[in-house]
């Protein structure tokens, strides 16, 4: 059966009518426009066996740059002619010089030189009817296949589980989602493993965190997936052991050397997690003034847990930082890998009394200097002169005095003889 | 109705009523009008298990409920079309109406929907937020496979799944505080799942769309009740 209401009718089915149709097995299909007297949807409706119109292919795979001619065709119940049809793809009408009429009620359209997938959920191409009703559509996935990933780094956390990281190949743009998954297997042993939990340390990155044999290499890789293809990395093969990385040293604590203005004397602990496992640490620390972001490291720390920073700004504040390298775990010749920096430990040395300090008046420091000296000139005469006993510092003094008093008055009796 | 009637129907005085002793009652009910009797003794012999003032608490917290199911529905929607291309995402998208099987689209039109009974509203809501939650999370499934890097829609329609089993909740406590028939369970067929990807893209339209349409009828109707009873 098929009713057709032209767009603009402003009745309501009755609400039986609407519910013995809900009844009956055919699909309905309503076209949705808005409406005041139906509130906002069911205006005209249509019924139908099955869908108005079905494009062929649905779903396709595309490589970039490819061709492809989809086909609509609508349902003959429609009424709709193929030349009443027309073509969008993500939204933009395609250009009816495309078109080709195949029959009465088949309409196809050519694609040529496709771009790469705009959204990843695929490209909109969708069949409408003259009146931009929606008819049928299909998802168009174009794209390319992956490249194979590389520059595959990995490191364990104090021998206890393996995060690895890679790089997809070229800047990984495939337009299509990609699926990337991390094996591993022990290289005499034979049985693939697939690392389950992505993204802990980036968008390329997958962590396993147990069940790992040590002392016996694994072989690692990655593979690449799309709807296009599969890419495989190279396998890169290691030993837990060699790229060991540990917590950053505990309890750093940075602090003065007495009164010294040029050292701070900076302490720390092992990583308490390789404290069982027979290793040297080595040390490295980092530091720098507060308001520069300019590092200076100090390299050759050795594995003491102490170390004095010399060469330092009096009356400064430092910032100080120290990293472990578990080198030679269980008396292997290879450094681990380095842990992470501490958080930023503070300290300032101390500012020193002498203060090259205001300005004193040439004068006065001439006077200080000339004075000094006569003292020691009066303090030999005693000494060595038998005459002038009489000589001594408090003369000089009172000469000064009476140089001062006598300046005053003649600038008075300069006054007043004006 | 004359005043004595009148204040015995009232809300407070039932509940006095309830407590003043069977010879009491008798009296009061001398007074009443036939249909006022009836009335009367049928709100005072229900023995609903919440009082009125718990009644008028949960319609208070379910209205609050679908002001949050508004918000989200919207958001969810906008969040929808982003992920799908145009011509979802545009403004002006005409789909293609289809049935959602299992779930009526609010085929009452608005002042049908008003002149309704709060049964008959409630009824309707419970029919619809019975089935939202299965259909939401069918659609994230399938947003699994079509857009698997977009978690914050993901998210989205978790959350949607979860509001519409809450709403769903409190409408049957409401429902049953105030006797009223509830809609039968919905039958456990969805459908199968879309055949193609566009299809896929469609279905979830329709459902994010209907979730929001009915938001938007459930916020007006626990308005209306909430004014019928209130705190």
């Amino acid at each position: 059966m098929l009713l057709l209401d032209a767009p603009g009718n402003t009745e309501c089915p009755a609400q039986d009518i609407c519910d013995s149709r809900a009844l009956s097995s055919i699909t309905r299909y309503m076209a949705n426009t808005d409406n005041p007297g139906c509130g906002s949807t069911v205006l005209s409706w249509v019924s139908l066996t099955g869908n108005p119109a079905v494009i062929s292919p649905q779903d396709p795979t595309l490589v970039i740059g490819s061709s492809l001619t989809a086909t609509c065709s609508v349902n003959s119940d429609l009424h709709l002619k193929a030349e009443d049809l027309y073509w969008t793809l993500n939204g933009r009408r395609l250009p009816p010089e495309s078109y080709k009429v195949l029959n009465g009620t088949t309409l196809s359209v050519a694609l040529a030189n496709l771009n790469g997938s705009r959204q990843q959920s695929g490209d909109n191409l969708v069949c409408h009817s003259r009146d931009g009703s929606i008819l049928a559509g299909s998802c168009l996935y174009v794209g390319l296949p992956p490249e194979k990933p590389g520059n595959i780094t990995c490191w364990s956390k104090n021998m206890k589980d393996l995060t690895c990281q890679w790089a997809p190949g070229t800047d990984g743009e495939t337009y299509l989602h990609t699926n990337y998954t991390l094996k591993y297997k022990l290289r005499w042993y034979g049985r693939d493993n697939t690392c389950q939990e992505y993204r802990t340390a980036g968008q390329y990155s997958c962590h396993i965190p147990k069940d790992l044999a040590l002392f016996t290499p694994y072989e690692i890789w990655v593979e690449a997936s799309n709807r296009l293809g599969v890419a495989v990395s190279e396998v890169v093969m290691l030993d837990i052991l060699d790229v060991v990385t540990t917590d950053p040293p505990a309890d750093v604590t940075v602090s003065r050397v007495g009164d010294l203005e040029d050292q701070l004397s900076v302490r720390w602990s092992s990583p308490p997690a390789l404290k069982d496992f027979l290793f040297q640490a080595k040390y490295q620390i980092q530091y720098r003034v507060e308001d520069s972001s300019e590092w200076k490291v100090v390299d050759d720390v050795g594995n003491q847990t102490s170390c004095r920073l010399a060469g330092l700004r009096p009356g400064t504040v430092y910032f100080v930082q120290v990293r472990c390298n578990p080198f030679g775990i269980y008396g292997s010749k290879k450094a681990g890998i380095w842990s992470d920096w501490s958080n930023p430990t503070a300290a300032s040395t101390p500012r020193s009394d002498r203060v090259p300090g205001v300005c004193d008046p040439k004068s006065g420091e001439q006077n200080t200097t000339l004075r000094r000296e006569l003292k020691q000139f009066f303090g030999w005469v005693k000494k060595h002169a038998y005459g002038c006993s009489n000589l001594s510092i408090k003369l000089y003094d009172q000469w000064r005095v009476w140089l001062q008093k006598s300046h005053k008055t003649r600038n008075q009796v300069g006054a007043t003889r004006r | 109705m004359n005043f004595l009637s009148r204040w015995l129907l009232s809300p407070g005085a039932r509940s006095k009523a309830r407590g003043s002793g069977p010879e009491l009652n008798k009296l009061f009910v001398y007074f009443l009008s036939p249909v006022d009797r009836a009335n009367l003794l049928s709100s005072t012999s229900s023995s609903s298990s919440l009082s009125q003032q718990e009644v008028a608490t949960k319609i208070k917290q379910t209205h609050r409920l679908t002001v949050l199911l508004k918000h989200c529905s919207e958001q969810l929607l906008a969040e929808y079309v982003r992920h799908q291309g145009e011509p979802f995402s545009s403004p002006d998208f005409q789909p293609p109406a289809m049935a959602v099987p299992g779930l009526p689209s609010p085929s009452v039109p608005p002042e049908a929907w008003l002149a309704l009974s709060d049964g008959k509203r409630l009824w309707h809501l419970a029919a619809a937020y019975a089935t939202l939650p299965g259909l939401l999370g069918s659609v994230r499934r399938q947003q699994a496979e079509l857009n698997p890097l977009a978690s914050e829609l993901h998210r989205q329609l978790e959350a949607a799944a979860r509001q519409c089993l809450g709403l769903a909740g409190n409408l049957e406590g409401i429902m049953g505080a105030l006797e009223l028939p509830g809609p039968p369970p919905p039958s456990s067929s969805l459908g199968g799942p879309p055949t193609s990807a566009f299809l896929a893209k469609l279905t979830g339209y329709h459902v994010c769309r209907l979730h929001r349409d009915w938001a938007m009828r459930s916020h007006e109707a626990l308005g209306l009740l909430r004014t019928k009873y209130p705190l």
